[in-house]
């Protein structure tokens, strides 16, 4: 479920305490080092998650379990996301190009939950998001995350190119088949 | 059922619900009640955090990607 990120290039000139996301935190969580300021519409739109009062909440339990994966992205972008990773004892399960199948101990009732960890290779923010349980493979997570529709065409590597934007797919109406992953990728 | 679809506005194929970021392209878009949003090439698709990409000259199709909630147990659209 997670949808996470962080940004490994860039910063120190930046001013990074005029940032909640990214400013030391009473609760001892540092930034990344390294890390940039996001875009500052990010910045609003985390900005509730890290003035609560309940700095209790906050951390990797939190990013598991928020709902938007906006500002689950930002949780974990506070975090870090290989803290993390090795916080919620994810074990690597299968990797392909700048994608990671990984599962995560969430409980006792959930010890095998799966997510895919992938590079927005637009901006170099990190996410990480639920995959199926029955997923054990990049390719298998890959198809699982695409919308039903698109995810109905049968998949061959002579099929038409499809696109993706972030969270959107995009391909032609009239396909008949399309290849495994995306031709554009942004 | 074509004839149930809705023009969506700015050419909108879907927004953040919390930035108002949003993948759009420069030609009209359509959303049939399967939630598709169809539109058609050649033109561009924007997004305040993503590179752009070309779309060709044909008739196309987009809707987000799903994942999983471990909490609920269901698939859900994405929500950003």
């Amino acid at each position: 479920m997670p949808k996470a990120s962080t940004k490994q290039s860039q910063a120190s000139s930046q001013p990074q305490l005029q940032n909640p996301v990214l400013s030391p935190s009473p609760d001892g969580i540092e930034a990344p080092k390294n890390g940039a300021l996001p875009p500052k519409t990010e910045v609003k739109t985390v900005k509730h998650v890290f003035t609560t009062e309940e700095r209790s909440k906050f951390g990797d339990e939190l990013a598991l379990t928020e709902p938007n994966t906006e500002i689950r992205r930002e949780i974990v972008r506070k975090v870090g996301l290989e803290r993390f990773v090795q916080a919620a004892g994810a074990r690597v399960m299968d990797k392909l190009g700048n994608y990671e199948l990984i599962s995560v101990r969430l409980s006792e009732e959930a010890p095998d939950c799966r997510y895919l960890k992938m590079l927005n290779p637009s901006i170099g923010v990190w996410h990480v998001e639920g995959v199926g349980p029955d997923c054990r493979t990049v390719r298998e997570a890959l198809h699982f995350r695409k919308p039903d529709a698109l995810r109905s065409i049968p998949v061959s590597d002579n099929g038409d190119d499809w696109s993706q934007q972030g969270d959107v797919c995009i391909w032609p109406i009239n396909a008949k088949s399309v290849k495994p992953m995306p031709a554009k990728l942004t | 059922m074509r004839n149930k679809r809705t023009k969506i506005k700015g050419g909108i194929l879907a927004d953040g619900e919390l930035t108002r970021h949003a993948h759009r392209v420069t030609v009209d878009v359509f959303e049939g009640l399967n939630g598709i949003r169809e539109f058609e090439g050649p033109t561009t698709v924007t997004h305040e955090e993503h590179k752009p990409i070309e779309l060709t000259n044909q008739k196309l199709a987009s809707a987000q990607v799903r994942e999983f909630d471990y909490l609920t147990q269901m698939a859900r659209p994405v929500r950003d």
